[in-house]
């Protein structure tokens, strides 16, 4: 992952956020992902509102029912209705991703930020933990963290946080080095800043671009994995909602029931891609280089 | 006068048939008299890879199931078309007879004389004789998984080299279907004196010999030229020349495989939407349902305050509208009962469990709970053990069943592994687990009811009971202890109310139109396919 | 160049053996063991039977002492038997390994021609509505869960009336219906890679022919398509190489779902089987030989730039 912004970045300080969003809806990808991103959002934020399908509650006379306008996205084999699940699946899978990139971000960035500023024997420690978490893939990481802990969603998102971090840490951390090596840290230094002083005021605003495009890649990464480990049995338990638990439940009835497997996948599809643009759209919006 | 065994007559069988074809249906198959053809490969799916060849190491159904083609018992379960699925009907194996003293104490085995070992290295086509047997049982009972099996008997000799006598401490009915248990095979003496590796190596008397094992991929054997059986009209079996077990743990690719014909006998859960499917395109299926010897069972842990209250047990049981689980979720079966219902002998007659668990009752429900102080619910830990999608499924079904009277069950779903710890830790409030493949009463019973045996989980110390299942070991006559049995679980309804039997799943069994003789039966090692045979 | 390399692989060995340290004990926290699972089916067991079984498997002895013992026979090349199977390890680990390597290269393959392909086709085509077309496609395929691609390819394949034999078979053996058992599952697995790729190979094509050496070349008469192959192409690989690296990671992940649901006994259902058993020596070997194939991946990956690029050997070194 080579995601350096350009030095300039920094001194365009004033309302930032409000800028990067312009220019996002300014870029045809931003506008999509942005709108796609949104449309998911309120689905899952409103779903409520949109059905009024308890996404729990079986209706035992509704069984395996092919989707009609009663139940749109069909029910599943104890009659709960999949539109409902669905969109309280994607509640599940955001919250997951959301909180996944929170703790990485602020866990992985930390680290990272520490490895890269001290370097010497602080960075040696921690590269060689980073490269211990790193040598299994990640996948395979969580899958064995969320095994033994057992099936929660705080565990889902204690497994998909250890396995993201690595990537934050190095990122960070080489982003870190490069900000250290400029003049300004160390005219800092000279009239006695602290390090942490310098770290919030020069690394932590540098480091933001690079924060966001990777944080909303992660945050699909982290949508996938969620339901990869459901699919496996290990990961948002039964009877919640959750995308990769209806896909395993829908490989019972491939050829039989194939609105088990389209729905939720569909909108896993979707959810992930929308991150993926929105990365996208951020990295070319923040790097000018890329474009 | 002691009791000799001669092999039950057809109308004997038959009549005692007619018994369980009330309870349980019969196997469907073609009945037909064809003559049978020698040759051809039979496939059959199951599960999963055996872990090892060896009996002694564990009960698991991969191992015995796989190892059933090959060795044989001391006595067998019968098959055949007019014998029930979970019906036991003690027939010769390697014993051609046998006498049982009117005191019930001692048991002598006559043994085959025309049996040998498979030509197989290095035991390399030896006679088999009553050492085998002793050696066999000897090693069980020192070291074994089925050692449990042997726990009645004192003493093993043989006075000669066709004879084999156990003698008893006391008297124990459920002996002679021990000794025909699916753990029980006999090994050669080869096997416990350092002869070869009892993990990779599979020498037996049984009708086919074991020639390859890859993990993945599939169990192959061929024909045994020296087996020692005959159909009933003399011609020597088996008829096959060739089987292969393919283990497929994933049920969609086990359906793609049965339907496109890489596997001839189906093994394994499936629902009648699934196999609607499967009739849909293969033309001539046989269509062979009986139901499950497992079943599910909810514990309930008395250490959980309102567990300990046996209303608070009778409200949850009147919740759990088991009928409407059993039909949506299955696809069909059997109310649970104390003792399965695939034992079609020995579990309450089926009127009477669906009156004791089929019958939901949430008025009456919720006011066993007021009465026991829980007007209001309350919230317990449901812990599940994930056996599968249905399974679960099962648990949710549960948990809106419990809704429905004001108690909520919140799910902690677990695999296998961790599940059985917490339940001999007794560390749950309730768990939802699937019962072991027991072929006799007894073993419910005693698993289950005795203070300190292996399933108890729930804690159950009830000196009255304990001594009932005693006593039901020593009826020699099989009415009397057919009453005994049921008023058991009749008390335990009433009493105990713990360990709430679940669902037994209609189990289906299609094969190829091609497959002849065949007879599923609930002990595993497939002993009904020495006698089947292919057409084509 | 190469010290580096080598340096790198050490250290990854010495990260790895400490991960088996950690897996050791961590594993066996995780309630429940083998005893109980080997003995599930059984009506008559007694707790001595229990504690008599897991004394000869060594699982009553304190943690350290059995960590000692099985790092002691690890040092020798043993990695011990499994409790489950009673056969050694390593002879389960070399037949697991197979189909998985065999699915994760056919995978790299598949993706790297459809990727690379797609890549330089689309930075040929820059502005034009293949390229339009392609890089939606890569967008949308990156996206689509591996998950969700398994299930739709079995659910297409059934559709059609087509059926993967089964059960696996080794490419040794039954090299036809070894083909048909992996090619699905490789194309399913592929597809992600394939999109990553043609991304990085568009940006880094347009990178590279915008470079004054490709337009010297051209001035040289070189034809186009010679310039793209010989130089535009090499020069782009590095990233594409870094890229390759970072995706057999995903891929070895994807193979542990895919295995799955086309029920290929590689080592994700190998892992999958022996944590279900509580099978601890099978759980960290498979969890060590995961490691291990990273860290020779990361090592030809080290290598192969000095390969590509003589500049990068000489820096490195």
């Amino acid at each position: 992952m080579t995601l350096a912004p350009s030095p300039d970045v920094v001194e365009r300080r004033p309302n930032r956020f409000l800028g990067i969003l312009r220019a996002l809806l300014r870029e045809p990808i931003g506008c999509t992902a942005l709108v796609i991103l949104t449309t998911v959002l309120l689905l899952a934020l409103l779903a409520p509102l949109i059905t009024q399908y308890d996404p729990l509650f079986q209706d035992r006379r509704a069984v395996l029912k092919a989707p009609s306008l009663a139940h749109w996205f069909g029910t599943d084999d104890i009659g709960r209705d999949v539109f409902s699940r669905v969109l309280y699946g994607t509640r599940i899978s955001l919250l997951v991703g959301l909180l996944v990139v929170t703790f990485t971000m602020i866990i992985g960035g930390m680290i990272g930020l520490i490895s890269g500023y001290f370097g010497g024997w602080t960075d040696m420690i921690i590269q060689r933990i980073v490269e211990a978490l790193d040598t299994l893939p990640s996948l395979v990481l969580s899958l064995f963290i969320a095994a033994m802990l057992g099936p929660s969603v705080r565990n889902v998102v204690i497994a998909v946080t250890l396995a993201q971090i690595p990537r934050f840490v190095r990122v960070v951390r080489s982003e870190m080095i490069k900000v250290r090596a400029q003049d300004f840290i160390a005219a800092s230094r000279v009239i006695g800043a602290s390090s942490l002083r310098i770290m919030l005021t020069h690394g932590v605003p540098n480091l933001i671009p690079t924060m966001l495009v990777m944080g909303s890649l992660s945050f699909g990464i982290a949508i996938m994995t969620e339901a990869a480990l459901s699919f496996l049995g290990v990961g948002t338990p039964p009877p919640n909602p959750s995308l990769g638990t209806m896909l395993a439940q829908g490989t019972r009835f491939i050829g039989i029931a194939s609105w088990l497997i389209v729905f939720p996948g569909l909108m896993l599809t979707i959810s992930v891609l929308a991150l993926n643009l929105i990365g996208d759209a951020l990295r070319d919006v923040l790097d000018p280089r890329r474009r | 006068m002691t009791r000799h065994f001669t092999p039950p007559t057809r109308a004997a069988r038959f009549a005692r048939s007619l018994l369980a074809g009330a309870l349980l249906a019969l196997p469907l198959a073609a009945t037909a008299q064809e003559t049978p053809q020698y040759g051809g490969l039979v496939r059959i799916n199951v599960h999963a890879d055996a872990p090892n060849f060896d009996p002694l190491a564990s009960t698991e159904f991969a191992v015995h199931s796989r190892l059933g083609l090959a060795l044989s018992q001391l006595v067998a379960w019968g098959t055949g078309p007019d014998i029930a699925y979970g019906e036991f009907v003690p027939t010769p194996s390697l014993a051609e007879s046998w006498e049982i003293s009117d005191d019930g104490l001692t048991y002598t085995f006559h043994l085959r004389h025309d049996v040998v070992w498979q030509d197989v290295a290095p035991v390399s086509g030896r006679g088999f004789t009553s050492a085998d047997v002793v050696a066999t049982y000897e090693a069980m009972r020192a070291g074994g998984v089925q050692g449990g099996l042997l726990s009645a008997v004192d003493t093993i000799t043989a006075p000669d080299d066709y004879t084999v006598v156990l003698t008893l401490s006391s008297p124990n009915v459920v002996l002679l279907q021990n000794l025909a248990h699916q753990n029980m095979w006999i090994l050669p003496t080869e096997a416990f004196d350092g002869g070869y590796d009892r993990n990779t190596t599979v020498i037996g008397t049984g009708p086919f010999i074991l020639t390859g094992d890859e993990a993945g991929v599939a169990t192959t054997y061929v024909r045994n030229p020296t087996y020692f059986g005959h159909d009933a009209a003399g011609n020597q079996l088996p008829y096959l020349d060739a089987v292969e077990i393919t283990p497929i743990r994933d049920l969609n690719a086990r359906i793609i495989a049965f339907r496109s014909g890489q596997i001839d006998i189906w093994f394994g859960p499936l629902n009648l939407t699934q196999m609607a499917q499967i009739q849909a395109q293969v033309p001539g299926l046989q269509d062979i349902q009986t139901i499950s010897n497992t079943q599910t069972e909810m514990y309930l842990n008395p250490a959980f305050e309102p567990f300990s209250d046996i209303r608070v047990r009778q409200a949850i049981n009147m919740a759990i509208d088991r009928m409407a689980m059993g039909e949506v979720i299955r696809g069909g079966g059997a109310v649970g009962g104390v003792v399965g219902p695939a034992l079609s002998t020995q579990t309450l007659p089926d009127d009477e469990r669906i009156a004791l668990y089929g019958t939901p009752n949430p008025e009456r429900a919720r006011e066993l709970l007021a009465e026991a102080g829980y007007p209001d619910g309350f919230t317990f830990q449901f812990t599940l053990l994930n056996y599968g999608e249905e399974m679960v499924r099962e648990g949710e079904w549960i948990q809106q069943d419990l809704a429905d009277i004001g108690i909520t069950a919140e799910i902690n779903i677990v695999d296998r592994a961790a599940g059985m710890a917490l339940g001999r830790e007794g560390n749950f409030e309730a768990l939802y687990m699937v019962m072991s493949p027991f072929a006799e009463a007894d073993e419910y019973l005693s698993t289950h009811y005795i203070p300190g045996a292996i399933r108890n989980y729930a804690g159950v110390d009830d000196p009255e009971l304990t001594a009932m299942i005693e006593e039901q070991r020593t009826i020699g006559d099989p009415a009397a202890r057919q009453a005994m049995l049921w008023d058991i679980q009749r008390y335990i309804a009433e009493n105990v109310q713990t360990t709430l039997p679940g669902w037994a799943s209609l189990l289906l069994h299609p094969a190829h139109a091609r497959v002849h003789g065949w007879h599923p039966m609930m002990t595993q090692g497939f002993p009904s396919l020495r006698e089947v045979w292919v057409s084509e | 160049m190469l010290t580096f390399a080598l340096r790198r692989a050490v250290l990854g060995v010495i990260v790895l053996m400490a991960v088996s340290v950690m897996l050791f004990v961590a594993i066996r926290f995780v309630p429940g063991d083998i005893v109980n699972q080997q003995l599930s089916e059984a009506g008559a067991v007694t707790p001595e039977l229990l504690a008599q079984k897991r004394a000869e498997m060594g699982l009553d002895q304190p943690v350290l002492t059995q960590f000692a013992h099985w790092a002691a026979g690890v040092l020798h090349g043993d990695l011990g038997n499994s409790l489950w199977t009673g056969r050694p390890v390593s002879d389960q680990i070399r037949t697991a390994i197979v189909p998985t390597l065999q699915l994760s290269i056919l995978a790299i393959a598949f993706g790297s021609v459809l990727g690379i392909g797609a890549g330089v086709a689309a930075s040929l085509w820059i502005g034009t509505p293949g390229d339009v077309a392609l890089r939606m496609a890569s967008t949308v395929f990156l996206a689509v869960p591996q998950l969700w691609l398994g299930l739709l390819t079995l659910s297409g394949l059934a559709a059609i009336g087509y059926y993967i034999p089964l059960p696996y078979r080794p490419f040794t053996t039954e090299p036809w219906a070894n083909v048909q058992q992996v090619i699905f599952p490789a194309l399913a697995l592929s597809l992600g890679v394939a999109a990553a790729l043609s991304r990085l190979t568009r940006s880094a094509m347009l990178e590279v022919t915008g470079a004054d050496f490709i337009r010297a070349a051209r001035a040289r008469g070189v034809t186009p398509g010679g310039i793209y192959v010989r130089h535009g192409l090499k020069n782009a690989l590095i990233p594409v190489i870094t890229l390759l690296g970072t995706q057999f990671g995903n891929l070895l992940s994807g193979t542990v779902i895919i295995e799955r649901i086309f029920n290929i006994p590689g080592l994700g259902n190998l892992l999958f089987e022996s944590v279900d058993n509580r099978d601890y020596p099978t759980i960290q070997a498979a969890v060590l030989t995961y490691g291990f194939i990273t860290i020779v991946v990361n090592l030809l990956v080290d290598l192969s730039y000095g390969a590509v690029d003589p500049r990068i050997r000489e820096a490195r070194s």
